[in-house]
């Protein structure tokens, strides 16, 4: 009876953490309804999903050819959960980085990122959850020539 | 024997755990990919292109919106004549063909959008949709809020959006569905569709954005070579890549020059804006101009078998 009592428990065990895993509801048409707003003048192009568990470092990167002559802009959407902002960064074809969504000197996270193009090339966008935590969001990129 | 069969037991649910831990972790590493590297490596004979490799070749596609927004803001004005008639969707009736197709009218739904041709959005979305169904992405379309939309020139906007969204979605579909053939196929036809409309504006107007435009879709077109190359056994890929290189002749021709500054960043409104201080130069002749007009104008030809 106990024996049949210890089986139950670990089975219940390994259903809890393998559903936690998921890290919970990550619907990324609900993210881009909740975000698209913020795009403004922007027309939009296209967004990155993420989505990272608590104990495996995430390491999203999408790649976009970003034109010379065009403003990019890039919306951070994330859960807004404590312990689980989205940083997200910009490199250019060579993997310099251009600018993050969270600046370390002064702890702040910006809500998106705008990016007045001179370079025509493949640019990398880069996303990762706050002390390597789990997470889930989006990247909303939009471009305009104003 | 029924407390080592019990034992047994458990040790192997300890093991399933320890299975359930690990691969719920491990499906959210995504492979980083270099395109200088992938190009580089690509050159190599007989390089078998990995799906992440091949999923970063098609994210990373310019949207057709980018180049129709050159071309209005540069004064020109909206010419239908260059688009691909309706009436050619009856000629698809291969899968790759109609992936491709749904690319090409989705560059002129682009084109119809940014100049805010509401009338013509309708139409164009009807021949998408329709290609669509056949190949089994028609499900993203909300006709009823296009219709809306479209009938009212305050929200092109929200039109652009949803016509890019519905691009998206089918694109991500197909990928999800191990169609990723389909889906660089669609890349393909929009890019060419682009080129193809800009060549057309830039031989009868001369404007440096546009030529210069032309000239940096260089990167582009290697990047498409080695995406169409991962199904380089199948005849109707061979024949785009083989067009394809023929634009790369030209294009191998043509110089980029990239010289780099550190961007400078400021805080405006709360919001972080990054102007980039570094500049990239494009070298293109009038005639490798017109050779690439001419190029892709017998290539697009093929592919909407516009005869």
């Amino acid at each position: 009876m106990q024996v049949v009592r210890n089986i139950k428990a670990l089975l219940l065990s390994a259903f809890i953490l393998g559903s936690v895993n998921v890290y919970g509801q990550c619907d990324s048409d609900m993210l881009l309804d909740q975000c698209a707003h913020s795009l403004g003048t922007y027309n939009y192009i296209k967004s990155f999903s993420m989505k990272a568990s608590s104990h495996r470092k995430s390491n999203h990167e999408y790649s976009y050819v970003f034109s010379k002559g065009s403003n990019y802009l890039i919306i951070v959407c994330d859960q807004n959960l404590k312990g689980g902002k989205m940083i997200v960064n910009l490199y250019d074809r060579e993997h310099n980085l251009i600018g993050s969504t969270f600046d370390e000197k002064e702890n702040k996270y910006y809500p998106e990122l705008r990016y007045s193009c001179e370079t025509t090339g493949v640019y990398y966008i880069k996303a990762s959850f706050e002390g390597s935590k789990g997470g889930c969001g989006m990247c909303i990129l939009g471009f305009n020539k104003e | 024997m029924k407390k080592n069969n019990l034992m047994k037991l458990k040790n192997s649910l300890i093991i399933v755990l320890c299975l359930l831990l690990t691969a719920c972790g491990g499906k959210n590493k995504k492979e980083k990919i270099d395109m200088n590297s992938l190009l580089k490596e690509g050159q190599e004979a007989n390089l078998e292109i990995s799906p992440e490799s091949l999923n970063a070749i098609i994210e990373s596609i310019p949207s057709p919106l980018e180049i129709a927004m050159v071309i209005k803001q540069s004064g020109f004005e909206f010419n239908e004549k260059m688009l691909n008639k309706q009436d050619n969707a009856k000629f698809y009736t291969t899968d790759q063909d109609k992936a491709l197709n749904i690319g090409v009218y989705s560059g002129d739904l682009g084109y119809i959008n940014i100049y805010e041709k509401a009338y013509m959005t309708v139409n164009y979305l009807t021949s998408i949709k329709s290609l669509a169904d056949d190949i089994h992405v028609g499900q993203f379309f909300d006709f009823s809020t296009i219709k809306r939309m479209a009938s009212n020139s305050d929200k092109m906007d929200s039109l652009i959006f949803l016509t890019t969204n519905n691009f998206n979605k089918m694109d991500g579909f197909l990928r999800s569905q191990k169609r990723s053939n389909l889906s660089i196929l669609m890349v393909t036809g929009t890019w060419t569709e682009g080129l193809y409309i800009a060549t057309q504006v830039a031989k009868e107007n001369k404007n440096k954005e546009i030529t210069d435009w032309v000239g940096y879709q260089k990167i582009i077109v290697d990047q498409l070579i080695l995406g169409l190359s991962a199904y380089k056994n199948d005849d109707y890929f061979q024949k785009i890549v083989a067009d394809l290189k023929g634009l790369k002749s030209v294009y191998d021709g043509i110089t980029i020059t990239y010289d780099y500054h550190e961007p400078e960043s400021v805080e405006v409104d709360g919001r972080l804006v990054i102007v980039d201080k570094s500049t990239s130069t494009v070298n293109i002749s009038e005639a490798q101009l017109n050779q690439i007009g001419d190029l892709v104008t017998k290539m697009r030809s093929r592919l909407v078998k516009n005869s």
